[in-house]
C-alpha cells in the first residue's frame, strides 16, 4: 500500500469571493471561502462538515477547478494546479480528481442507458478500447455491488432506485482510477437504510485502491464514521480541523460544540441538553467583523469582534480558529 | 354522524384517545391496478401523545398522513377501514364536513415548508387566509392578535409579519409553518418530514420548539420521518412502517432498546453513533418490494438477514410481545 503520509492535495490560503450585482447598488461580494488551508493525504478521507451556505461545495468546486481561486494556491502532488498542471495536461487532472454529486436523480442523463453513461469515462480518458469497454463496465458494476451487471446495463436511470443511481455515480467516478474523489453530500438524499451501504462502498475503494476522499456532509456522526480527519467549516472559514475522534470528543471551538449538541444522539439518553446557541448563519455578503461565529457564540467576548482569530495548533494535528485557544 | 363517546373496550384509557385508525387500507387507483400503500394499519393516539412513524421512502407513511387529513390526491382512495377522530368518522365524512375538522381539530405541517408558503403573499396575509378559511365568524383584529401570539411562540420577530416568504430563512419558514398549523388550536398536528431539508442546528431548534410547544399546549403529534435517530429522542410511541404495513410498534425507548423486528434492527444499525465506539455498520441491502408484486409471505423476507423457510409462505401478523410492544415477525424474542 502507498505511504499514508504523502501529501496528495494541499490548499494554501485559498480565497474565493463571488460578485453580486444589484441594481443601482455598489458591487458586493459573497465571501464563500476565506483563507482556507488544509491537506489531504494519500488514501485519506477528510470529512468537511458545515451548515448549508458555509462554503463546503465551493471548496470542492475550487479543487475540481470548476472555479478559479481569487488568491491562494491549490497544490496537487506538490504542483500548483493553476500554473503547472492545468496548463499542461487538463485531462490528467480531471481524470485524477473526480466528483460525486449530491442529487443522484439529476446527475445522470435520463436519456442514456447505464451502459452508455459508464462507457463515457472510458472513452474520454482513453482507458479501454471499444472491445474491452463492456467487460470493464461489468467489472465496475460488480465492484459497486450491482450484481449481476447484465441486468443493469440496458436500464435507464429512472428505472433504478436512489441508492442504485448513487452507486452508478460512484462507479462512473471509480472506473477512471482517480487519486482523489470529491463527494458532495452523496448520501443526504438517500434513505437511511441505504446510506451506510454507500459509505461502506466508498470506504472499500479507499482501502483497496488507496483513493483519497473529500467527503462533504452536514451529518457529524457520518463524518466521524467515514472520515480519518474532520474539518469544520463556518461562514467560509475553517474553524477546527483534526483527527475525527478528537474533533468530536474533544471539540475546542464553540461552533463544533454547537454542532455536536445539535446532532441526534439516541445512544446517550432520551431528552438531551438544550442548545445554548441560536440564530442563523451570518450573511456572507457582509460577514460579521472579527470572528465570524461571535454573534452566535455563547462565550463571545469584546475582543472577538476586533479581528479574525488565527488558526492555531492546540494538539497534535488538531487546529482551532478561536481566540480562546 | 357524530357519536359522543368512542366505544369503550378498555374502559378508562379509551376516554382520552383522540384518533383511532382501524384496519385502514388506503392507496391509489392507477391504470395498472390499485396500489395499497397503507395496508391494514391500526393505530390509536391519546391526547398529548407524540407518535413517531419511521420508514423508507415509499413505505406509505405519507399516504397514511394524507388519508387522515382526507387530502389524498384525485386518484387516492381509502379502500377499507375506519379513521375516527373523537368519535367522528373522518373516513366516511362528506368533503364539507371534513373541512370543519381540518385545521380546527387536525392540522398538518407539510414536507418542504419552503415550498408550501405562497411566495407572492405576505406571511401575515397567509395566516389570515388560513384562519378565515376555517373559521367564518372571526374578526380580523382578533386574528392578527392571535398571529402575533403565535409568532412570538415560535420566535419569529413580529416585524417579519409583513415579510414575503423569500425574506425568511429556511428555519424561519418552517417555524412559520408550525405556527400556522397551531393557528386554530388543534388537538392533533401531523408533521410530514418537517425537518428533512434543514441543517442539523436548525433541525435541532425546530425539534426543541415542537417539544416545548407540545408541553405548553398539550396537543398530540404524529411525526413522520425517515430519520429514526430523530424520533427516538422525542417520541412517546414509535411505529415502524415497511411496504405499507406497520412492522413494529411500541413505546419509543422499548423499541429502541429492544427492537424485535429485523428491519428495525437494521435501521438502528444504519446510523453511526456520534461518540460511542464505531463498529461495522451495514445498512440494509436491497430495496423495498414493488407494490404491484408483493411477496405472499413476509414483505421484508427478501432483505431479511434472519429469513426462515416459513417467512416466504406465511404472512406474519402484528403480535404483541411485551406490554404493547408489537412486532410483525415469526422470530420470538
Amino acid at each position: 500500500m502507498t505511504k499514508i503520509n504523502e501529501k496528495l492535495l494541499e490548499l494554501k490560503h485559498v480565497t474565493k469571493y463571488f460578485p453580486v450585482y444589484e441594481f443601482l447598488k455598489k458591487k458586493q461580494y459573497v465571501h464563500a471561502m476565506d483563507d482556507i488551508s488544509f491537506v489531504i493525504k494519500k488514501a485519506e478521507i477528510l470529512s468537511l462538515v458545515g451548515e448549508s451556505g458555509s462554503g463546503k461545495t465551493t471548496t470542492a468546486k475550487i479543487i475540481a477547478r470548476i472555479h478559479k481561486p481569487d488568491s491562494g494556491t491549490v497544490l496537487f502532488k506538490g504542483k500548483s494546479i493553476e500554473d503547472e498542471i492545468f496548463k499542461q495536461n487538463r485531462l490528467f487532472y480531471k481524470k485524477n480528481v473526480q466528483m460525486i454529486f449530491q442529487d443522484p436523480f439529476s446527475s445522470l442523463n435520463p436519456t442514456h442507458t447505464i451502459e452508455s453513461i459508464l462507457s463515457r469515462p472510458f472513452l474520454i480518458h482513453g482507458i479501454a478500447g471499444k472491445k474491452d469497454i463492456k467487460s470493464r463496465i461489468c467489472d465496475i458494476l460488480v465492484k459497486v455491488g450491482m450484481d449481476p451487471p447484465a441486468q443493469y446495463m440496458k436500464k435507464f436511470p429512472h428505472e433504478l432506485s436512489g441508492g442504485q443511481r448513487q452507486r452508478i455515480n460512484i462507479a462512473r467516478v471509480i472506473c477512471v482510477d482517480p487519486s482523489l474523489v470529491l463527494a458532495d453530500e452523496p448520501t443526504s438524499m438517500l434513505d437511511v437504510s441505504i446510506r451506510m451501504i454507500i459509505m461502506n462502498t466508498m470506504k472499500k475503494f479507499r482501502d483497496e485502491q488507496g483513493i483519497s476522499y473529500l467527503y462533504i456532509t452536514h451529518d457529524l456522526a457520518g463524518a466521524r464514521y467515514i472520515g480519518d480527519r474532520i474539518a469544520v467549516m463556518y461562514a467560509g472559514m475553517i474553524m477546527e480541523i483534526g483527527k475525527a475522534d478528537d474533533v468530536i470528543k474533544k471539540a475546542f471551538h464553540p461552533y463544533t460544540q454547537l454542532l455536536r449538541s445539535a446532532a441526534p444522539q439516541p445512544e446517550k439518553k432520551f431528552k438531551p441538553a438544550k442548545l445554548t446557541t441560536r440564530g442563523d448563519l451570518p450573511s456572507l455578503i457582509s460577514p460579521p467583523r472579527g470572528c465570524r461565529f461571535h454573534p452566535r457564540c455563547p462565550n463571545a467576548q469584546k475582543r472577538c469582534s476586533d479581528r479574525v482569530p488565527d488558526i492555531r495548533r492546540v494538539n497534535k494535528e488538531h487546529y482551532v480558529r478561536c481566540i480562546m485557544f | 354522524m357524530k357519536s359522543p363517546t368512542p366505544k369503550s373496550e378498555k374502559g378508562e384509557s379509551v376516554k382520552n384517545i383522540i384518533l383511532d385508525i382501524e384496519n385502514l387500507k388506503a392507496g391509489y387507483e392507477t391504470k395498472s391496478g390499485d396500489i395499497i400503500a397503507v395496508d391494514d394499519v391500526s393505530l390509536s393516539l391519546k391526547q398529548g401523545e407524540f407518535l413517531g412513524i419511521a420508514g423508507e421512502s415509499g413505505c406509505g407513511k405519507s399516504t397514511l398522513a394524507y388519508a387522515v387529513m382526507r387530502l389524498l390526491e384525485d386518484n387516492g382512495k381509502i379502500f377499507d377501514g375506519k379513521i375516527s377522530y373523537k368519535g367522528q368518522i373522518i373516513s366516511e365524512m362528506s368533503d364539507n364536513a371534513v373541512q370543519g375538522i381540518r385545521w380546527n381539530h387536525i392540522s398538518m405541517v407539510f414536507q418542504s415548508a419552503m415550498n408550501s408558503l405562497n411566495p407572492v403573499i405576505r406571511i401575515q396575509d397567509q395566516f389570515i387566509d388560513t384562519i378565515l378559511a376555517h373559521k367564518k365568524n372571526i374578526h380580523k383584529k382578533e386574528a392578527i392578535a392571535k398571529i402575533k401570539d403565535l409568532l412570538n411562540l415560535v420566535d419569529i420577530p413580529l416585524d417579519r409579519m409583513d415579510a414575503y416568504p423569500h425574506q425568511l430563512s429556511g428555519g424561519m419558514k418552517q417555524r412559520a409553518m408550525i405556527a400556522m398549523a397551531l393557528v386554530l388550536d388543534p388537538d392533533l398536528i401531523i408533521m410530514d418530514e418537517p425537518t428533512t431539508a434543514l441543517d442539523v442546528v436548525v433541525q435541532r431548534t425546530i425539534m426543541e420548539k415542537i417539544s416545548d410547544l407540545q408541553e405548553k399546549l398539550q396537543f398530540s403529534v404524529i411525526f413522520i420521518t425517515h430519520d429514526l435517530s430523530l424520533l427516538v429522542e422525542i417520541s412517546d410511541t414509535l411505529a415502524i412502517m415497511y411496504a405499507g404495513e406497520i412492522i413494529e410498534y411500541g413505546p419509543a425507548n422499548e423499541v429502541y432498546m429492544r427492537p424485535q423486528h429485523p428491519y428495525t434492527m437494521g435501521l438502528m444499525k444504519s446510523f453511526p453513533p456520534l461518540t460511542a465506539d464505531l463498529e461495522d455498520f451495514q445498512g440494509i441491502p436491497g430495496k423495498p418490494p414493488d407494490f404491484f408484486d408483493l411477496p405472499s409471505g413476509c414483505r421484508f423476507s427478501m432483505r431479511c438477514p434472519k429469513k426462515m423457510p416459513e417467512c416466504e409462505n406465511r404472512h406474519p401478523e402484528l403480535e404483541d410481545r411485551d406490554k404493547g410492544h408489537k412486532s410483525r415477525c415469526f422470530l420470538k424474542g
